[in-house]
Order: structure tokens, then sequence, then C-alpha cells
């Protein structure tokens, strides 16, 4: 059997002495033929293509700086609205005022004019602005009428829901004290006053807004006034009975040395007692009204993507947060990537154009 | 060692742009060239055929090739063995040994004279492994090249290559 590899070698060397004939040069002259229709052609697209070639890196340029257009243009965009600060001011219409640093001027509520133009400040950011000096609209006396213009800026529907608690409020003696808007997020927080006795009537009216699927209220509630009052006795009765029981323990004690000190324990007991008192009779001569706080949240769709208004202190609320996160989210990203490809593509065909019109052609066969 | 010499990275650019030096390109290599297809086909005009086809696509293409450091044989052949393949493709490489009367069509048995007998057992030996094989046992041992350079050629690993001759060699050894 013969060895392979030396058949190899066997078939090499038979090879290196087999000749090629005239092919070598047949071959030759076909290439030299081939070399000068390749160069002529070579020399004619030089000509026709030596202008255009920047038109062409024009439209790639165009092409390419429509793109980076777009990209900044997304880029300076923002996602919501941008709200200026919109601050309101009272008009005192009489008497002086002192003046915030917003500008605002606030008066004690006395001398007030009904028709008065006034209006609430207004927080235009997520995190509410709070100047407890601007809310001190004079102890909450009627302090708006109805003839009163809004400045604030309101969205959707919540201009009517605003504009119901206001008269509803000024009707049953009260009056808006404070308006605290969220404007990004649809939600208003509203601080009202007014009688205690028109409480009942006043609750009644919020649960009809209920009606309206539109908004939710949250975290209402009432401040009462007696309930101040109802702690602050508590709190006398007790400093009263800490004081008998000193007295009692005096009256048992012969010693001089724990007898001082339990007269210092009385002294101070009754100190406290006698503070005590007078907080009661000025919370009671100061307030009349009870203090309303209620929260306004406009509701949105899930699809939306309006994720804040969902309670993640719940576990459906958590879920539900989460969830609308991701829709905000590729309702966000998806709306650029969308526009984006469709630049995209605007920019891939007007490339293609170019390259179509005024790009280098060569022949198929030399 | 190889008995061929490379040529040098100023010949190819030059051959860019110059006839003269494509010329010089072409004459270096064309024998190699011819010879590896005239064992692998066994047939002269197929072998021109292919060879034609690979020189002018290497007129065509000259400008995109970049010395890199492989020798311009390894680009070369992998153009021949591609127009090779396609040639396959075309004529249906799986016909009979025999014509239709009843000749071998290798025609370079016919040309071998004395050692005709000797030709005729070494490509139906030849024929008995793939492509692949045969093409890696006639770089090695009918070009003269080295396991590197094959395997570049190939695009397989150096250790690849050395193992894929081995059992070529062996299957060849089968059928001998």
């Amino acid at each position: 059997m013969k060895n392979a590899e030396q058949q190899l070698k066997w078939a090499r060397e038979q090879a290196l002495g087999m000749h090629a004939g005239d092919f070598k040069v047949r071959l030759q002259e076909t290439l030299r033929v081939a070399w000068k229709t390749r160069e002529s052609q070579l020399s004619h697209d030089r000509i026709i293509t030596k202008k255009p070639l920047s038109l062409k890196r024009a439209f790639g340029f165009a092409a390419t700086g429509l793109l980076v257009i777009i990209f900044a243009t997304f880029s300076a965009a923002k996602v919501g609205e941008v709200q200026k600060e919109n601050v309101s001011y009272l008009n005192t219409g009489g008497g002086g005022g002192m003046t915030s640093e917003l500008g605002l001027y606030y008066g004690e509520g006395i001398g007030l004019s009904p028709s008065s133009r006034q209006r609430e400040i207004i927080s235009s950011v997520f995190e509410p602005f709070v100047d407890d000096r601007a809310y001190r609209y004079g102890d909450g006396k009627q302090l708006f009428d109805e003839s009163i213009g809004y400045t604030m800026k309101v969205r959707g529907e919540s201009d009517d829901e605003i504009g119901g608690i206001r008269t509803e409020a000024t009707n049953l003696g009260g009056a808006v004290v404070r308006v605290q808007r969220y404007d990004d997020v649809g939600e208003i927080m509203m601080r009202l006053e007014m009688p205690q006795e028109t409480i009942t009537v006043f609750e009644a009216y919020l649960e009809s807004l209920a009606l309206d699927d539109t908004f939710r209220r949250s975290d209402y509630a009432v401040e009462n006034v007696s309930q101040k009052v109802v702690t602050i006795e508590k709190d006398i009765a007790r400093e009263e009975s800490a004081l008998k029981r000193f007295q009692d323990q005096l009256a048992r004690t012969s010693s001089s040395t724990i007898r001082r000190r339990i007269e210092k324990n009385i002294a101070e007991a009754e100190r406290s007692l006698k503070e005590r008192n007078a907080e009661r009779a000025r919370v009671i001569e100061k307030y009349d009204m009870v203090k309303v706080s209620v929260r306004i949240t406009e509701k949105k769709s899930f699809w939306s993507g309006a994720y804040w208004q969902y309670d993640r202190e719940t576990v459906g609320g958590a879920i539900l947060y989460q969830l609308s996160r991701g829709v905000f989210m590729i309702i966000n990203t998806f709306g650029f990537i969308i526009s984006l490809l469709f630049y995209g593509m605007l920019a891939v065909i007007v490339w293609k154009l170019g390259k179509r019109l005024f790009g280098r052609r060569y022949p198929d066969e030399l | 060692m190889s008995i061929y010499h490379e040529a040098s990275r100023e010949l190819i650019e030059r051959a860019k742009y110059s006839e003269e030096a494509f010329i010089e390109l072409y004459n270096q290599y064309v024998t190699r060239v011819l010879r590896f297809l005239l064992v692998k086909t066994g047939q002269r005009e197929v072998a021109e055929d292919i060879t034609q086809e690979t020189f002018v696509t290497v007129l065509k293409k000259l400008n995109t090739y970049t010395v890199r450091g492989a020798p311009f044989s390894t680009w070369l052949f992998q153009i021949a063995l591609n127009h090779l393949r396609m040639h396959c493709r075309t004529h249906h490489r799986t016909e009979s040994l025999y014509d239709d009367e009843g000749e071998v069509v290798f025609d370079i048995a016919t040309e071998g004279g004395e050692y005709r007998e000797a030709w005729m057992d070494f490509f139906i030996a030849l024929r008995h492994l793939t492509d692949e094989d045969q093409n890696l046992l006639l770089m090695k041992y009918i070009d003269d090249r080295s396991n590197g350079e094959i395997a570049k050629t190939l695009d397989i690993s150096t250790i690849t290559c050395g193992v894929k001759i081995h059992r070529a060699l062996n299957r060849l050894q089968r059928h001998l």
C-alpha cells in the first residue's frame, strides 16, 4: 500500500513539472485589457462624482444633523407641565398691611370689604409652599366672596369643584383660607374655616362630590375647637388632681424638710393650673370656627400613568402604584422612541435618496 | 519551509495603481494557483477557468485588500477556493468519474504519460475525501504551505488545522 504522504509529495513533484502552456500569456493579456477598462471607468467616475461627492456628504450630514437636532429637542423638552409660580395677594382696601417676601399683603381680617379682590396663594411645585404668615387672613372671618375671579390656573374639571367648595363654604359663613395646588398631580389641598354648627351641612355637600367619579376626596379633617378645649380641660383636671394629692400630703406631714418640698410642688402645680386655665379662655375666645381641610384629587385612568394617585400604604394601592409607574415610564419612553424611529426613518430616506442621486457607480463586469 | 516567496508589501501596494506591478504580482502567483487547481480538479480546462476568474476578482478587489501580516497567498487562495466552490455548485460536483464514452475525466492523468496509472489512483483516492480534506492536503503538500497559513486561509485555528490534516492523511491512506 502506498504511503499517503509520499503520494502527495510525488504529486507535488509531478505538478511542479507541469507546464502552463500559453495559458499564462493569454490570461496576462486578458488582465491587461481588464486593467485598462477598469482605469477608464474609474476616471469617468471621478469626473462625475467629484462635485456631487460633497453633496453626498451634505446629504449625510443633513441626515445626521437632523438626528442630532431631534435628540437635542427631546432632551430639552420636559415631560409634564412647567408651572410658573403664581403668587396671589390680598388687597386690604384700606389700612396697610405687612408685606412678605412674596409681595403679600395681609391684614387681620377686620375692615375687609366683601367686594375686595382677594386671591389665594398658589403653590406650583410638587411640594407645597408653606408660609404660615401668609395665611393669617384675620381669624377665619369671611374673607372671600363670589365676585372674586380666580387667578390660579386650574385644569380640567377641578375648576368647578374648587368653585363649588368655595361657594358652599361662603354660603355657610365660612371661608377658604388656603389652597395648595399640585398642578402636576391634579391635586388640590384646601383649608377652610366655618362655624362649627354648619359642619354637618358642609360634610353632606362634600359627600355629594363623591358621586362624581372624576374626583376623589381624601384627608378630610375637621379640627373642632371644642375638642381643643376638651383636651385643655382634661389637662386641667389632671393637674387639679395632682394638686389635691400634694395638699393632702402636706396635711399629713410634720417633717419640715418634706413639707418644704411638698409646698414647692404645690406652688408649681398651681402655677401650671393658672396657665392652663388662661389658655382655655384664650382658645375659646379666639376660635369660634372649626378648621376644615380636604384634599381633592382628580382621578386619572390607570393607563394615563398617574401613579401618584395610588396609596402605597395599602397592599392593593402599592401594587397599583408600581404598575401605574411602569405605565408612566412606558408612556414617556415609548412615545420618545416612536418619535425617534420616525425621524430616524426620515433621515435614512434622505440619506438613501442622496446616495442614489449622487452615488458613485461601478460597472458590474469589466 | 515553503519553496515559494510571498509578494512584498510594496509590490502589493504598487499593484493597486500600477498595471506593470499588477502583472508582476500575477506572474508571481499564477503558477501556484493553476497547479493547485490542476491537482484539485484534475481537469486543465476547469483549472484554467477558475484561475482566470480568480485573478479577475483579484484585479477588481485589490484596492480593498490590506496587508495585515498574513501572506498575500492566503487571500488569493480564499478567492480561488470560493470560485472553485461556485464552479462545483454550478457543474454538479458529484458527476461520475467517467464520461459518456467511459473515459476517466481526469485529463491530467492523461497528460501524466507513464505516470497515468499513478495519477489515476491518486485522483480516485483523493475523490473519496471531502472537499475540506482535499483542500487541506493539497495546500499542505502541493502548495507547500505551513499549517498556520492554511489555517488562516480556511479560517480555522492552527491546532485544528494540524489535527484535520493528520486525519485527512489517514483517510487518504485508507483509499490508496
